[in-house]
């Protein structure tokens, strides 16, 4: 897995906590949007009109798909907010601006060493002491060679904005361009090879895309000895992008209901 | 085209025939003569001209280790228009689900003389169809620009108007029979817990083997229709669903086209939508094994979105699987070891759920 090779001020920072992952700096929500086009979900109240939750703010929040991936091709970092917390609040304050600079350099340090799928964390003079790993229970380690990243992983590739699919009762929606100006074209499901499911979903699901102009798609990852099914489906050729492998070993259908209406 | 009258044409939910017994005057020795022959005399004298029984055919295919159903489907066209018309039962396989393909080919070949007023669904939506892509061809020349006089509508045909103005084709000399009608080629075809619901428990259909012509009894009927015998069989839980529906009044389809198990109509399809989905989901007492089988809340969610957009009701069905259902000497027991609870999930959007 080829990583590109940032400085490690250069990353963006994807805070971790309680499980769910957020931007909050807006540099970096930009920086996601526009560079490696991940929207994410506002969730932040916004000071001017609080009593609403229509408009919303910062911070962002990421689905841990799109955390993984973003950590994968190593141009953000996860920063585990609880231990950090706790960690600022042992340093004592005479100790303030040694710890701080301290706190950078480890920051440093660790980033560049870091493998892949492995949480970023980083440990403090104060803390060094105290017998406690920094890594909370479900890093994003846990999320690669899913079916839900591995399809994540292919639309992503090709361009698509993906946000969460549940107000639609499917995984994701794939939008062809930047939110704001497309309606999505895809909800979409993915699913491990030879793994089952039932017909009712599939006419349920394919009904409601139907309903609302988009189409069902479910997409899984083939193993490598199943590979040589897919040169009579994939027909198209995959596309090339810098800094990232293309997935040819995936494959996807699209599902709609004709004679509707 | 006259209205018909639905509560004559479906005047009764279920094909029994049933006698409301008069109230009882003990010292009254009129309400008591009264009372006696209903209760006596006229199941008696029904006994003469029986009714008479309906009949269906079973489709069996075999595999290496044994016989499994794949149809049970009703030919006689009486027997089919009373099994739709009371109880709406089936589907016919030529059409949307009312059996109405005599019908229709018979109108095409334009031979019917007197039914023409009977209009059938698919027509209803084969009018509407083509009413909507007239209005859409319409707008399009609207929104282009042309200048074309709305009230000129003759210029858009439609597909469907050229393929009406010919009569019969060459492969309709096949449909007809020796006295020139259309022949009886559709057929009705149920459900396996409707056609185990009409030999068990309403005791109304005789299903017969469709390759021996043999008679098949009800508790054979359960063994092909249950090959496994294992509590957790999707036809015996989807029975146990459709007959607590049904013995509480409601008439009970399909509901694949939603994708639910169920829909539940207060009286029937011509009278009003379905109100309600349902949803089967087995419990074990095993609550590991219903933890392996938890749904998640994608699915729930995109259920809900599909039911409540076609204005029904969303409903879990939950049937509490016996762990064995070895002890059991007749069909009323086996049933009775099932329990059934439903959940009604509702979506509630505090913005549109005001009134």
């Amino acid at each position: 897995m080829q990583m590109v090779e940032n400085d490690a001020a250069d990353l963006i920072p994807i805070s971790f906590i309680d499980g769910e992952y957020f931007a909050f700096d807006i540099e970096a929500v930009k920086r996601l949007r526009n560079d490696h086009h991940v929207a994410g979900i506002l969730v932040g109240t916004l000071p001017q009109v609080p009593q609403q939750s229509t408009f919303l703010g910062l911070p962002v929040q990421l689905m841990p798909e799109e955390a993984a991936l973003l950590v994968q091709k190593g141009v953000a970092r996860i920063i585990d907010e609880g231990s950090r917390h706790e960690a600022m609040l042992a340093v004592d304050e005479n100790d303030i601006d040694e710890a701080t600079a301290k706190l950078k350099i480890n920051e440093v340090e660790s980033a560049g060493s870091e493998s892949q799928g492995q949480l970023v964390s980083f440990t403090t003079p104060a803390l060094s002491t105290v017998n406690r790993v920094a890594l909370p229970e479900s890093s994003v380690g846990a999320v690669y060679d899913t079916p839900r990243f591995d399809v994540y992983k292919y639309l992503h590739e090709r361009g698509y904005f993906i946000l969460p699919g549940l107000r639609f009762g499917s995984q994701f929606l794939a939008y062809p361009g930047d939110p704001l100006r497309y309606h999505s074209h895809y909800l979409v499901r993915g699913l491990g090879y030879g793994e089952e499911f039932s017909l009712l979903e599939l006419v349920g699901s394919g009904r409601l895309g139907t309903g609302v102009k988009k189409a069902w798609m479910v997409g899984g990852h083939v193993p490598e000895d199943e590979q040589h099914k897919l040169a009579t489906l994939n027909s198209s050729k995959t596309i090339e992008r810098e800094g990232s492998e293309p997935i040819e070993d995936f494959v996807s259908f699209c599902v709609e209901w004709a004679g509707f209406g | 085209m006259k209205k018909r009258n639905l509560n004559a044409i479906y005047h009764s939910p279920l094909p029994v025939e049933v006698v409301a017994l008069p109230p009882l005057v003990p010292h009254n020795p009129i309400s008591v003569a009264y009372y006696v022959y209903q209760l006596v005399f006229v199941p008696f004298l029904w006994g003469f001209k029986r009714r008479r029984r309906l009949t269906a055919y079973m489709e069996l295919y075999t595999d290496s280790v044994s016989s499994y159903v794949s149809s049970i489907a009703v030919g006689s066209y009486e027997d089919m228009q009373e099994l739709w018309k009371a109880g709406f039962f089936g589907k016919g396989t030529q059409s949307r689900s009312d059996p109405t393909w005599v019908l229709r080919t018979s109108k095409r070949l334009q031979e019917a003389s007197g039914e023409t007023e009977i209009v059938a669904p698919e027509e209803v939506t084969a009018r509407r169809r083509a009413a909507r892509k007239k209005f859409k061809n319409a707008r399009a020349l609207v929104e282009q620009g042309v200048v074309s006089n709305p009230a000129d509508p003759e210029k858009v045909e439609t597909n469907e108007e050229r393929r009406g103005q010919k009569l019969t084709r060459a492969e309709d000399m096949a449909l007809r029979d020796s006295e020139g009608k259309v022949r009886q080629l559709e057929k009705l075809q149920l459900t396996f817990q409707e056609a185990f619901f009409l030999a068990y428990a309403l005791d109304i259909i005789d299903i017969y083997d469709g390759r021996t012509g043999d008679l098949v009894t009800v508790p054979y009927l359960l063994g092909l229709l249950m090959p496994d015998w294992s509590p957790d069989n999707s036809f015996i839980v989807n029975y146990v669903v459709y007959h607590h529906y049904r013995s509480h009044g409601w008439c009970v389809r399909n509901g694949v086209k939603f994708g639910v198990d169920y829909l539940l109509y207060k009286r029937g399809p011509p009278f009003s939508h379905a109100e309600f989905g349902v949803i089967v989901i087995p419990l074990y007492s095993d609550e590991s094994k219903n933890q392996l089988m938890r749904r998640d809340w994608y699915w729930s969610s995109g259920v809900n979105r599909v039911v409540g957009g076609v204005k029904k009701t969303m409903v879990l069905c939950y049937v509490k699987v016996p762990d064995c259902i070895d002890k059991w000497h007749s069909v009323e027991e086996l049933l009775k070891m099932y329990e059934v609870r439903e959940v009604v999930l509702r979506r509630w959007i505090p913005s549109r759920n005001r009134d």
